[in-house]
C-alpha cells in the first residue's frame, strides 16, 4: 500500500485536529485502548469524546484546545497508508507549520462554516500554493454548526474562490460540507446534507495519485559524501534526485566539470546495473578524483547543467534576516547577500535574489535543488524554492 | 534515653549481627499486650521477657504502603514520595497506584546490599514489582502477579509448589464470612511454610517476614474480638495463638543469635462511623462535581477549592497543579488551610468531634517531593474511619469492614531488655537494623538508631 | 518503488545526512527488534560496515536472552558494542525503573566519548509526543528534549541548536510497528528470541527484566507475529496486562475499604 502524506490547513479552531481525529475513527486506524484512552481522558476534563485526543498530544494542547506542533498520525485507506500531518493554524507556530506540511504530498484545506474565512485560511492558501502540492481539498468545516445550511456552504465556497483567484490560477478543486465532529461527509455519507450529492472526503482522498515523474527527468545526484573502503576503493554516496543511472555511462559532475565512467552501483553490499530517481546508491567510477566531494552534483555530460552565482527565489522568512547569510541547497552551502525584489511581512511569499559568494547549483525543480534554506548560525532563519 | 544507651554499649563492639525482623500487619500493641496477659499469645509473653515491648507511632497518613515504605527507607514521605495507595498523575485528575518503581528513596536492603550483606524479604507491602537485590525478595500488598512479585525468578517453583498466595481474597468477607476465615489460615499456612523455608535453608543478615493475615482479619472482624459473643471471637483469638506459635518456633530457633524484632505497621480499633469527608467538603462549598453522580477525580468541577483523597488527605486545588485548579499559591492557599484547619476541627457526629488533629503539610513533611503532599493531613479520633470516597451522597455510614486503623498504637518489640516510657517511631527501625548489622551508615535517615 | 524500500531510502538518506554532518556518531541498540532493524540499516548505508560504535547499556537486569542476542550478533556483524553499566541511585527524582538509571549510565558515556551524536530508533507510532519527534532532535545538557520549542526541520534541512550536548537521529521514525516486521522478513534480520511465543506469551517490546511485560500469544514465527500484528485490536504501548493490572489493584484496595 502507498503511502501518502497529507497535510491539514487552515485557520485555528477550524477543526484540522478534529478531522484527523474523526478519520482515525472512521477508519478504524486507531485501537481499542486508545479509544478507551481518550474515552477516559476526555471525562477527566469533562468534555464529551474529543476526536482531537485520538492524536497524542501535548498536556497543554488538550487543555488548550490548540496545536502546538506538528504531529503524523497514519489512516489506513484501501488504496494509501495516508501519512496525516497536523500543523498549529497559528501564525507564530508558522516554523512547526511548516516542518510539517513542507513534508506533504498534498492538502486539506479546512474551512469552518461558522466562522468562514479567516486569516490564517488565506495565508495557508497562499503556503499550499508555494510548497507546490500537488493537489488541494477544500473542506467546509462545522456544518451542523449552521444547520447543515446549502446556503451557508455556498457562502463560504464563494469567498473561498475569490480569495484562490486573486493569488493564482488553480485546476479546479473539490469543496466538501463536512462536520469532523458529527462525521458528516468525511468517511461516511452525510444523512443530514441530502443537496450534496458529492463524493465524501476519504473518498476523494482514496482518489488522490501521487505525481512521481522526477525518474524521467535529467539524472541529478547530489554527492552526499564519499566513503573509502579500506581497499582504498572510493564510493560516492547519494539519493538520485531525478533521472536515472546505469552502469557503464559517461556521467559529468559540477561544479568541478569532471567526467569519468559509472563502473559499478552499489545499493547495498550488492551491485545493481542501473537505479532510479528515489534511490540512494553509491556509485564507483572509473577514476580517482579527489575533487569528488559533498556538495558536488552528479549529471550527464550532455546536460547543461549550470553553476549559479545568483538566482531568484520565492521565500518565506520566519524571522528578520541580516543581509549576509549562508544558504543550504542540497549538499551545497554558501554565504551569501540577499536583496528583497518583491517585499513580504515575516511568514509571508516574498522574492529575494540571492548572491552566492561560491557558485552553486540551484534550479528550479520539485528536488533538492529547487529549495533552499536560509540560515542563520546554522539556524533556518527561511526558506525558498528557486523561479 | 538510657535504655538506648544499654542497647548501645551491647552492640557497639559487635562486628555485625544478623537481624530478624516479623511483621505483623496492624496489629495493636494493645491487643498484642492484651493478649500476652490473657495467655492468648504465650510464647509472645515469654520473649518479651528478654527485651523490651513499646507501643509505637507510624506514619501520617497511617496506611500500609506509606508506613512499610517509611519503615524500609527510613525516611518521611517527602523523602521517599509515597503519600497514599493511590495518586493523581501531575497535572491532571487521572488516578495511579504508586508501586516500588514510585520509590524514591532506597530501601534498607538495598544499603545492606551496597555493602555485600544479603537479605530476604518476604511480603513487604510496597515492594511489587520486585526490584532485584543482593539476597531474596517477595513482594507484599498490592502485588498482583506472582513472577513479578519474585526476586530471583528461580524462587518460584518451590512458591507455587506450597500454593503461596500473596494475598487473602478479602472479597470474599463479602460473600462469606466462613470462606474468608479458612482463606485466611490457608493464606497463613503457606506464608510459614515459605518463612521458615527461606529463614532456615538460606543465607542472610537481615530477614524481614510480614505476616499480612491479622490486618485482613482486622477489618472485617474487629467487632468479634470486642464481643464476646461474636461468632468469630474464639477464631480471632486462635488465629493470633497461631501466630505467636510461629512467632515462638523463629525465637527459639534464632535465640541468641542476633537482634530480634518484632513490628506492627498500624494499629487497629473498632469503626464507629465511616465519615465521607468529600461529602462535607461539598456540602460546605469546598468541592463541587460536574457530573450528577460522579464516579472519578476527573468529575471535580473547575471552581472546587479542595477534596480528599483516602483516608484522610486534603489537596488544595491549586492553580498550576490541576488543570482547572481555583486557588492561588499565597495568601488565598494559606488563609484557605487555616480556614479549614478550624471548620474540620469543628466537625462532630453523634455529639463526638470526629478530628483530633489537623495538620498542614510542613509539620509533617520534610523533603524534595513535598510538593506532591497533600496539602493537610487529618488524624481522626478512634472510631471515625475517614474515607475519600465520591461516590456516597451522605456524610457518615457503615459497611462489613469493621475495624480502622490507628496511628500511634503500632507495636514495636526488641530483644533487649529496659525499662523505658521513650516513643518510638517507625522511622527508628531502619537506623536501628542498619546499626545491628554493624555498618557504618553512610546514608540520612529521618530518625536514629536506637542502638 | 515498493512501501517498504520508500520507508528505508528515507531511513539510509537520513544516516547518510547524519554521518556527513556530525563528527562523533554512536547509536543506542537495546538489542530489541528497532535498534536491530537500525543497525541493519546503516548496514545498507555503509555497504557492510557499521562506521560508528553501538551503545548498549547494561543494569544488569536484562533477560539473559538479550545478552546472548548482542554477543551473537555482535560478532556476526563485526559491530563494536559499548556496554556501559548503569548503577541503581538513591533517591532518584523520577520512577524507579531501569529508565532513569540508564539515562544516567548514557551522559556518562556521552561525556566521556564526545559523541554529538546519537541514533536512537524511536517510532512516531510508538506513543505519546513521539508522533511530534523531528528527525534530527537536539538535547540540552541535561538530556532533555525542549520539546515545546523545537527548531524547524523543513524538507530535509535541519537547524544547529547552540546549548544542544548532542543531536538524536531518528531514522525510524516514519516507520510503523508492522513495518518493522514486514522489513525484519524480507530482509531476514535477526530478532531476539524474546519477540516469539514461549509458553503463550511473547514480548512485543523489550526493556529489562523489570519493565518488561509480556503480552499473550501464539505467535513464534517472524510471519505470525505479522498476522498476529494485523488483527491486533491493542496498541504495542497497550500492556493489557498493565491495564489488567491496575484494575486488579483497585479491586484489592476497594475490598479493604480504600476507594
Amino acid at each position: 500500500m502507498k503511502r501518502l502524506a497529507i497535510t491539514l490547513l487552515g485557520h485555528k479552531d477550524h477543526g484540522k485536529s478534529t478531522l484527523i481525529g474523526r478519520l482515525l475513527f472512521d477508519t478504524k486506524s486507531v485501537m481499542e485502548d486508545r479509544v478507551e484512552e481518550v474515552m477516559k481522558h476526555s471525562k477527566i476534563l469533562g468534555r464529551p469524546f474529543e476526536y482531537a485526543f485520538l492524536l497524542d498530544s501535548f498536556e497543554e494542547e488538550r487543555r488548550d484546545g490548540m496545536t502546538i506542533d506538528v504531529i503524523h498520525a497514519q489512516v489506513k485507506g484501501k488504496k494509501h497508508l495516508y501519512d496525516c500531518i497536523d500543523v498549529p493554524g497559528h501564525r507564530e507556530l508558522l516554523k512547526n507549520m511548516l516542518s510539517g506540511a513542507s513534508h506533504a504530498d498534498a492538502g486539506i484545506l479546512i474551512v469552518s462554516a461558522k466562522e468562514g474565512l479567516e486569516e490564517q485560511t488565506g495565508h495557508h492558501l497562499r503556503l499550499a500554493h508555494w510548497l507546490g502540492l500537488d493537489s488541494l481539498m477544500i473542506v467546509v468545516n462545522k456544518m451542523d454548526l449552521v444547520g447543515y445550511s446549502q446556503q451557508m456552504f455556498e457562502t463560504v465556497v464563494k469567498e473561498v474562490e475569490s480569495l484562490r483567484k486573486t493569488f493564482f490560477l488553480l485546476p479546479k478543486v473539490e469543496y466538501i460540507p463536512i462536520s469532523a465532529y458529527e462525521g458528516d461527509n468525511v468517511v461516511n455519507r452525510s444523512q443530514n446534507m441530502g443537496w450534496y450529492s458529492g463524493r465524501t472526503l476519504f473518498e476523494q482522498l482514496e482518489l488522490l495519485e501521487r505525481q512521481n515523474h522526477l525518474s524521467e527527468l535529467s539524472l541529478r545526484l547530489p554527492v552526499q559524501d564519499v566513503y573509502e573502503k579500506t581497499t582504498g576503493e572510493k564510493i560516492i554516496a547519494g539519493r538520485i534526485e531525478s533521472g536515472k543511472i546505469h552502469v557503464g555511462q559517461q556521467v559529468l559532475f559540477v561544479p568541478s566539470r569532471e567526467k569519468a565512467m559509472v563502473m559499478s552501483i552499489l545499493t547495498t553490499n550488492e551491485c545493481k546495473t542501473s537505479a532510479v530517481a528515489g534511490e540512494n546508491i553509491g556509485m564507483i567510477i572509473d577514476r580517482d578524483l579527489p575533487s569528488i566531494k559533498r556538495g558536488e552534483i552528479c549529471c550527464t555530460p550532455e546536460d547543461s547543467l549550470n553553476v549559479r552565482k545568483e538566482i531568484t527565489a520565492h521565500a518565506i522568512l520566519l524571522e528578520d534576516i541580516p543581509q549576509q547569510l549562508v544558504v543550504e541547497c542540497g549538499p551545497s552551502e554558501t554565504e551569501c547577500v540577499v536583496e528583497a525584489v518583491v517585499p513580504a511581512s515575516i511568514g509571508e511569499v516574498s522574492t529575494l535574489r540571492f548572491r552566492f559568494k561560491n557558485p552553486m547549483i540551484v534550479e528550479r525543480a520539485k528536488t533538492s535543488l529547487g529549495r533552499l534554506a536560509i540560515k542563520k548560525q546554522g539556524k533556518i532563519v527561511g526558506v525558498a524554492v528557486a523561479v | 534515653m538510657d535504655v538506648w544507651k544499654s542497647l548501645k554499649s551491647k552492640f557497639s563492639k559487635s562486628t555485625g549481627e544478623r537481624v530478624i525482623i516479623l511483621g505483623l500487619d496492624g496489629a495493636p500493641y494493645t491487643l498484642i499486650k492484651q493478649f500476652i496477659q490473657d495467655g492468648t499469645m504465650p510464647n509472645l509473653a515469654r520473649i518479651v521477657e528478654d527485651g523490651t515491648l513499646s507501643q509505637m507511632d507510624t506514619s501520617i497518613p497511617e496506611i500500609s504502603s506509606v508506613a512499610w515504605t517509611t519503615f524500609f527507607t527510613g525516611v518521611n514521605a517527602a523523602r521517599h514520595g509515597i503519600y497514599g495507595f493511590m495518586d493523581l498523575k501531575p497535572n491532571s485528575y487521572e488516578m495511579y497506584f504508586p508501586n516500588s518503581q514510585n520509590v524514591r528513596a532506597k530501601a534498607l536492603w538495598e544499603t545492606l546490599g551496597d555493602h555485600g550483606k544479603r537479605s530476604v524479604i518476604v511480603n513487604v507491602p510496597s515492594t511489587y514489582p520486585a526490584r532485584p537485590l543482593n539476597g531474596i525478595l517477595i513482594s507484599g500488598f498490592v502485588a498482583i502477579d506472582l513472577a513479578k512479585a519474585t526476586y530471583p525468578a528461580s524462587l518460584l517453583p518451590m512458591l507455587e509448589r506450597v500454593n503461596y498466595q500473596l494475598d487473602v481474597d478479602s472479597a470474599k468477607a463479602r460473600e462469606s464470612l466462613e470462606l474468608f476465615a479458612e482463606s485466611l489460615l490457608a493464606v497463613l499456612e503457606a506464608r510459614e511454610k515459605v518463612l521458615w523455608d527461606l529463614l532456615v535453608h538460606e543465607q542472610w543478615d537481615l530477614f524481614v517476614g510480614v505476616i499480612t493475615e491479622t490486618d485482613r482479619m482486622h477489618h472485617y472482624l474487629w467487632a468479634a474480638i470486642e464481643d464476646l459473643r461474636h461468632p468469630y471471637h474464639d477464631f480471632f483469638k486462635s488465629f493470633y495463638t497461631r501466630v505467636d506459635r510461629f512467632i515462638g518456633k523463629v525465637y527459639e530457633w534464632f535465640h541468641e543469635k542476633g537482634v530480634f524484632m518484632i513490628m506492627s505497621d498500624h494499629g487497629f480499633c473498632k469503626i464507629q462511623k465511616e465519615v465521607y469527608l468529600n461529602h462535607w467538603l461539598a456540602s460546605e462549598g469546598y468541592l463541587r462535581f460536574s457530573a450528577p453522580n460522579p464516579q472519578s477525580y476527573g468529575d471535580i468541577d473547575k471552581v472546587s477549592k479542595a477534596f480528599n483523597m483516602d483516608p484522610a488527605r486534603i489537596y488544595i486545588h491549586l492553580k498550576g497543579k490541576y488543570p482547572y485548579g481555583s486557588v492561588s499559591s499565597g495568601a488565598e492557599y494559606d488563609s484557605l488551610r487555616e480556614e479549614l484547619k478550624s471548620r474540620l476541627l469543628d466537625i462532630k457526629v453523634d455529639g463526638a468531634p470526629v478530628i483530633q488533629r489537623v495538620f498542614f503539610k510542613e509539620e509533617i513533611f520534610k523533603g524534595p517531593f513535598i510538593n506532591e503532599a497533600p496539602d493537610l493531613l487529618l488524624l481522626p479520633n478512634w472510631g471515625f474511619d475517614i474515607k475519600g470516597t465520591i461516590t456516597k451522597s451522605c456524610f457518615t455510614g457503615n459497611s462489613l469492614l469493621t475495624g480502622m486503623h490507628t496511628q500511634n498504637d503500632s507495636t514495636f518489640f526488641i530483644n533487649v531488655k529496659h525499662a523505658s516510657n521513650e516513643r518510638v517511631n517507625i522511622m527508628n527501625i531502619a537506623p536501628t537494623a542498619l546499626k545491628a548489622t554493624g555498618i557504618e551508615v553512610d546514608r540520612e535517615f529521618d530518625a536514629s538508631s536506637l542502638i | 518503488m515498493s512501501d517498504l524500500k520508500e520507508l528505508e531510502e528515507k531511513s539510509i538518506f537520513t544516516i547518510r545526512e547524519a554521518q556527513a554532518r556530525f563528527k562523533n556518531l554512536a547509536a543506542l541498540w537495546s538489542t530489541g527488534k528497532d535498534s536491530t532493524v537500525l543497525v541493519a540499516l546503516a548496514r545498507k548505508a555503509f555497504f557492510g560496515r557499521v562506521p560508528f560504535p553501538l551503545i548498549h547499556i547494561d543494569n544488569g537486569i536484562d533477560f539473559p536472552e538479550t545478552y546472548e542476542f548482542r554477543e551473537r550478533l555482535s560478532k556476526e556483524w563485526g559491530l563494536e558494542v559499548l556496554v556501559p553499566k548503569s548503577i541503581i541511585k538513591d533517591d532518584l527524582s523520577g520512577v524507579r525503573c531501569c529508565g532513569s538509571n540508564k539515562t544516567d549510565a548514557l551522559k556518562r558515556l556521552m561525556e566521556e566519548r564526545h559523541f554529538d551524536g546519537l541514533f536512537v530508533s524511536i517510532r512516531r507510532d510508538e506513543h505519546g509526543i513521539r508522533g511530534k519527534e523531528r528527525y534530527f532532535s537536539p538535547r540540552d545538557k541535561e538530556f532533555k528534549w525542549d520539546y515545546k520549542n523545537q527548531a524547524p526541520e523543513i524538507w530535509d534541512y535541519i537547524s544547529q541548536t547552540d546549548d544542544a550536548s548532542h543531536i538524536r537521529i531518528h531514522p525510524l521514525l516514519h516507520w510503523t510497528e508492522l513495518d518493522m516486521w514486514l522489513y525484519i522478513k524480507q530482509e531476514g534480520i535477526p530478532v531476539n528470541p524474546l519477540y516469539f511465543a514461549h509458553n503463550g506469551m511473547r514480548y512485543r517490546s523489550l526493556g529489562c527484566t523489570q519493565c518488561t511485560v509480556g503480552i499473550e500469544s501464539q505467535a513464534s514465527t517472524v510471519d505470525e507475529i505479522i498476522e498476529e500484528l494485523k488483527t491486533t485490536t491493542t496498541s504495542e504501548r497497550a500492556g493489557r496486562m498493565q491495564d489488567k493490572e491496575q484494575e486488579n489493584v483497585m479491586q484489592r484496595l476497594r475490598a479493604l475499604g480504600y476507594m
